[in-house]
């Protein structure tokens, strides 16, 4: 799932300006299980920015609000009301769920109150790590299910890469070397014939280098 | 001038935190009547937002009272607690309440005196700091 984090509260205040009715919108999904934008992270932001303007004396009125998928415009049809008393909206959601806000909102101004890092799984309670980019073109199949573009450093296709150390990444120790996870794994499937292919430059116009894409389906348009 | 009334909000574990204070009403020590008790099922369960709720409501001082370390009936809702703690007096220094206005008290089932004195000595440090900031006007008193 994405995986967010909460700005500092001193820079979310900073965007409010003179805003005197702010919405803090929270999502259900992706931000609400990694505890960055849900329901109860929506709550307390909302609660702290009221706060810290009732002490620093400012004539401001902040409620909170969630919905379930920010991300999906009748989704966000279900705070209209909501919307149209505020001044400003802060979004818990991820950068996707701000924007819908700000497509089907346009006469309101909806600011981040995350920064969205990445797509990324829990390793443990409170530990996300980076798993997928997105890329477009997914490989996992030859890689024992380890994605190279996400975890390796320089998204080799045919790694490891001369700076792979005991099994680390020469950019930073604590990062484990993808290539050396996909050999171990693939050792352990009886599968390194996989590691011997050579594989082609990756076509990256399905990743962000084409341009922003779209999927259009045909057997689901109206 | 009137004296300074605080309003305390103290959220209770409800085995080391609910017992002492049974125990101080059987034997019948009085603790401070600003302290308004509210029992949760584990101290774990007082977040980021419930603690907010309380100074929003017009708490002066919240104080938490929670297990001791390795007594906690649900395992490690102490612990939690405490991970979260240093997070929450930031964030209540940073909005401008004071981080000094939570306090945490780890306690034994079977400490009615302690428990009481903790009381004692929280509701006299929010005397001390005077009204929360978002109460100045309305009960500061002084």
């Amino acid at each position: 799932m994405i995986r967010a984090t909460q700005k500092p509260l001193s820079e979310i205040s900073d965007l409010l300006g003179e805003a005197r009715r702010v919405l803090v919108l929270g999502c259900g999904t992706c931000v609400a299980v990694c505890f960055a934008g849900g329901e109860r992270e929506a709550r307390t932001l909302a609660g702290a920015l009221s706060m810290a303007g009732r002490t620093a004396g400012h004539d401001r009125e902040v409620r909170h609000n969630v919905v379930q998928r920010q991300c999906e415009p009748e989704f966000v049809r279900e705070v209209e009301d909501d919307v149209a008393w505020a001044d400003i909206i802060v979004s818990t959601a991820c950068g996707i769920g701000c924007q819908v806000m700000n497509e089907r909102y346009a006469d309101r101004l909806t600011v981040p109150g995350v920064n969205t890092d990445f797509l990324g799984a829990p390793i443990e309670h409170g530990v996300f790590d980076e798993r997928c980019q997105a890329c477009g073109d997914c490989i996992l199949d030859t890689t024992g299910g380890i994605c190279p573009i996400a975890r390796c450093a320089k998204s080799m296709l045919n790694g490891p890469c001369g700076g792979s150390q005991d099994g680390r990444c020469e950019v930073n120790n604590e990062i484990p070397c993808a290539w050396q996870l996909i050999y171990e794994r693939l050792l352990s499937l009886n599968r390194l014939d996989l590691m011997l292919r050579n594989v082609e430059p990756k076509d990256w116009r399905s990743s962000r280098d084409g341009g922003q894409r779209r999927i259009v389906r045909e057997d689901l348009r109206l | 001038m009137t004296q300074f009334t605080p309003s305390i909000t103290v959220y209770s574990c409800a085995y080391c935190g609910a017992v002492p204070r049974e125990m101080a009403a059987i034997e019948r020590i009085p603790y401070p009547p600003e302290a308004h008790i509210v029992e949760f099922p584990c101290i774990s369960r007082v977040q980021s937002d419930v603690i907010l709720a309380a100074f929003e409501a017009g708490a002066d001082g919240v104080l938490l009272v929670a297990c001791e370390e390795g007594n906690c009936h649900h395992q490690g809702g102490n612990r939690r607690t405490l991970q979260r703690l240093e997070a929450m007096h930031a964030l209540l220094a940073e909005i401008g309440i004071g981080a000094e206005r939570l306090g945490l008290w780890q306690g034994g089932l079977g400490q009615p005196t302690a428990f009481v004195e903790q009381l004692e000595g929280f509701v006299e440090s929010i005397k001390q700091l005077g009204a929360s900031p978002l109460n100045r006007g309305e009960r500061a008193g002084d």
